[in-house]
């Protein structure tokens, strides 16, 4: 398998160094992308969505045939409120595929519409970690309700408004604080995962490729295998290898999209 | 202007997190095994600080040539890096000592003037680490290191941009925001910058660098700063990030101000947002001592730091690097 999988590696690999990069569009007949219009399509989606940006990355993996600071394209810290299965199945419960409207009428078809167009609605966006979740006096989380010992000792970790002395003069005073202490134990607050989601050019193929990078509540890398937790049941482990983490917009149901949402990637059916 | 609340308390900010990516312990893993081997002395690193809302937190990449370039919704911070051969040299570092001398490289670009140059040299940090590299652990602690003297900073008014702004004020602030940000320019990458309305009500965003040249000509001047806030929580929304505090001392040592008006800049998916954006005035009185060379200033900024216990006591963080093991990887496989 791994053999099998290096081979082919090896292989891609000769092929883009011996063909040059497109550059004649072909995206309607055969609907892959040249690199022009990968250039261009990442300057509309930077344009348009500024929580996007081009990005450089490490110059020893610099493709030549792209800019040097325009190597790839990142949006980071997405939180990602909800395990997959959760949303397929209220997915199911709703029925029904639902066909979009964008700007030029042609309909496209979100396979978890419901659940996207809810959240477009919603006005505040949770931040990278935090979460509203009983705004004003709404539902206080007890937090050894939320299983106690380590996730406190975790809370813990935050400097509190009275650690800090001064120069130590007037030990005797308490000093006031500098800092504000950041998640006090009774605050309404639910840590979330978050992504970062980047797409590069695949020379071989002509489309783009979308990367994720996940994170747990603690903003620790997670496992692969918890990753697939977030991926739609019908992707994951198909299209979606272990050793590369390729994804196509639509396999990421629960990922707090941004208004990044509509966003068409074109034709990335790569595997 | 007269409609922002009055009040007087001691100054109190958010504290800067660290949240390093994936991509930095990879290549603090290579630059291990490739390149440092057993050597320990402290290398420089940068970090992007994020300039938005929902990146509250700042990321690690190293080596330094990696992210130079920044954009727009990072800028490129300098750090250092300091990693350690084993378990013990780790926490046997100076944690205390460290803060203090990266505190003083702080100081120092802010009397030599380099601050108005690379205004991202207040938001300096610090890592130390051991590389556990057999099994795939980082043992690390970040610092930013915030400057303390020996008077204190006050707060005498705070509030969201749009009540203290007038109408004109605020629309010609958020379409000169919008371009600003939209022009991937120099300044569009430093942390802090300039605000200035003219007597015609239009705003400005310059330079830390052209404050002489706004003086005398504009009818407002705001210090702003790219503020990473707290969404999520209503209550930690009313409070400065933490870059404000060696933003003041900046202003009050290099430029003899000893009231800042402030401005957070706050964004809502990637749009200026002032409604959360805060504009405030503080004081802060000149301290005594500072302009000794030999003077270190005492410095707060370990994340983790415990109450009442000493910088030793740190708990270090640990960063579980399976999920970039190939052997993991492929035996998950099977």
């Amino acid at each position: 398998m791994q053999a099998k999988q290096k081979l082919y590696e090896l292989y891609k690999g000769t092929v883009e160094r011996v063909t040059g990069p497109r550059t004649v569009s072909a995206f309607l007949e055969k609907g892959v992308l040249s690199v022009p219009e990968f250039i261009l399509a990442g300057d509309n989606l930077v344009a348009k969505c500024p929580t996007w940006s081009w990005e450089a990355g490490d110059p020893s993996k610099r493709k030549q045939y792209l800019p040097a600071d325009k190597q790839f394209l990142v949006t980071r810290n997405v939180p990602c409120l909800r395990r997959a299965v959760s949303v397929e199945e209220e997915y199911d419960a709703a029925g029904a595929e639902v066909v979009l409207d964008d700007d030029d009428g042609e309909g496209w078809l979100a396979t978890h519409g419901v659940q996207a167009s809810k959240q477009e609605e919603e006005e505040d966006i949770p931040s990278m970690d935090t979460l509203d979740i009983g705004k004003g006096e709404g539902i206080k989380s007890i937090p050894s309700y939320f299983g106690g010992g380590k996730e406190q000792e975790e809370e813990e970790d935050i400097p509190d408004i009275d650690t800090y002395e001064d120069t130590g003069d007037n030990l005797a005073v308490a000093e006031p604080s500098y800092f504000v202490a950041e998640e006090p134990d009774d605050d309404n607050i639910l840590r979330t995962r978050t992504y970062d989601v980047s797409i590069t050019y695949d020379k071989y193929y002509q489309t783009p490729r979308v990367w994720l990078t996940g994170y747990d509540e603690s903003r620790m890398p997670l496992k692969p295998e918890l990753v697939f937790e977030d991926i739609s049941q019908d992707h994951a482990r198909k299209t979606v290898p272990f050793h590369i983490l390729k994804f196509i917009a639509s396999v990421i149901p629960t990922i707090e999209y941004d208004y990044t949402m509509d966003f068409d990637l074109g034709s990335t059916s790569t595997s | 202007s007269s409609r922002a609340a009055r009040f007087s308390r001691p100054l109190m900010v958010l504290p800067l997190q660290s949240f390093p990516e994936e991509t930095f312990w990879d290549a603090l893993r290579r630059l291990k095994l490739d390149v440092l081997g057993t050597d320990d002395s402290p290398l420089p690193i940068t970090a992007p600080q994020a300039c938005n809302l929902l990146k509250a937190a700042r990321r690690i990449i190293v080596p330094p040539s990696d992210n130079s370039y920044g954009n727009r919704n990072d800028c490129p911070v300098p750090g250092t890096l300091i990693n350690t051969n084993n378990m013990r040299g780790f926490q046997n570092l100076d944690r205390d000592l460290l803060l203090k001398a990266e505190a003083k490289k702080i100081l120092d670009d802010i009397i030599s003037g380099k601050v108005e140059e690379d205004p991202s040299l207040l938001l300096r940090f610090l890592v130390i680490s051991f590389a556990d590299l057999k099994n795939w652990k980082v043992y690390y602690n970040v610092a930013f290191p915030s400057l303390i003297f020996n008077s204190k900073m006050t707060l005498l008014s705070l509030q969201s941009a749009s009540k203290v702004l007038s109408e004109e004020e605020a629309t010609s602030l958020y379409n000169s925001l919008l371009e600003w940000r939209a022009s991937n320019t120099k300044t569009t990458v430093v942390p802090f910058f300039l605000i200035s309305i003219s007597s015609k009500l239009c705003a400005s965003v310059r330079h830390l660098k052209d404050w002489n040249a706004c003086q005398g000509n504009c009818q407002k001047l705001l210090f702003g700063y790219y503020d990473h806030g707290s969404k999520g929580d209503k209550v930690k929304q009313d409070f400065p990030g933490g870059a404000l505090r060696n933003y003041i001392a900046f202003l009050n040592i290099r430029w003899k101000i000893d009231k800042v008006q402030f401005f957070c800049y706050r964004e809502h998916r990637g749009m200026p947002d002032l409604e959360h954006s805060l504009i405030g005035e503080a004081s802060f009185s000149q301290p005594d001592g500072w302009d000794d060379p030999d003077y270190v200033p005492e410095a707060i900024g370990w994340e983790g730091e415990k109450p009442g216990k000493g910088t030793k006591e740190i708990e270090p963080k640990i960063a579980n690097l399976e999920s970039i093991n190939p052997v993991s990887q492929d035996n998950e496989k099977q």
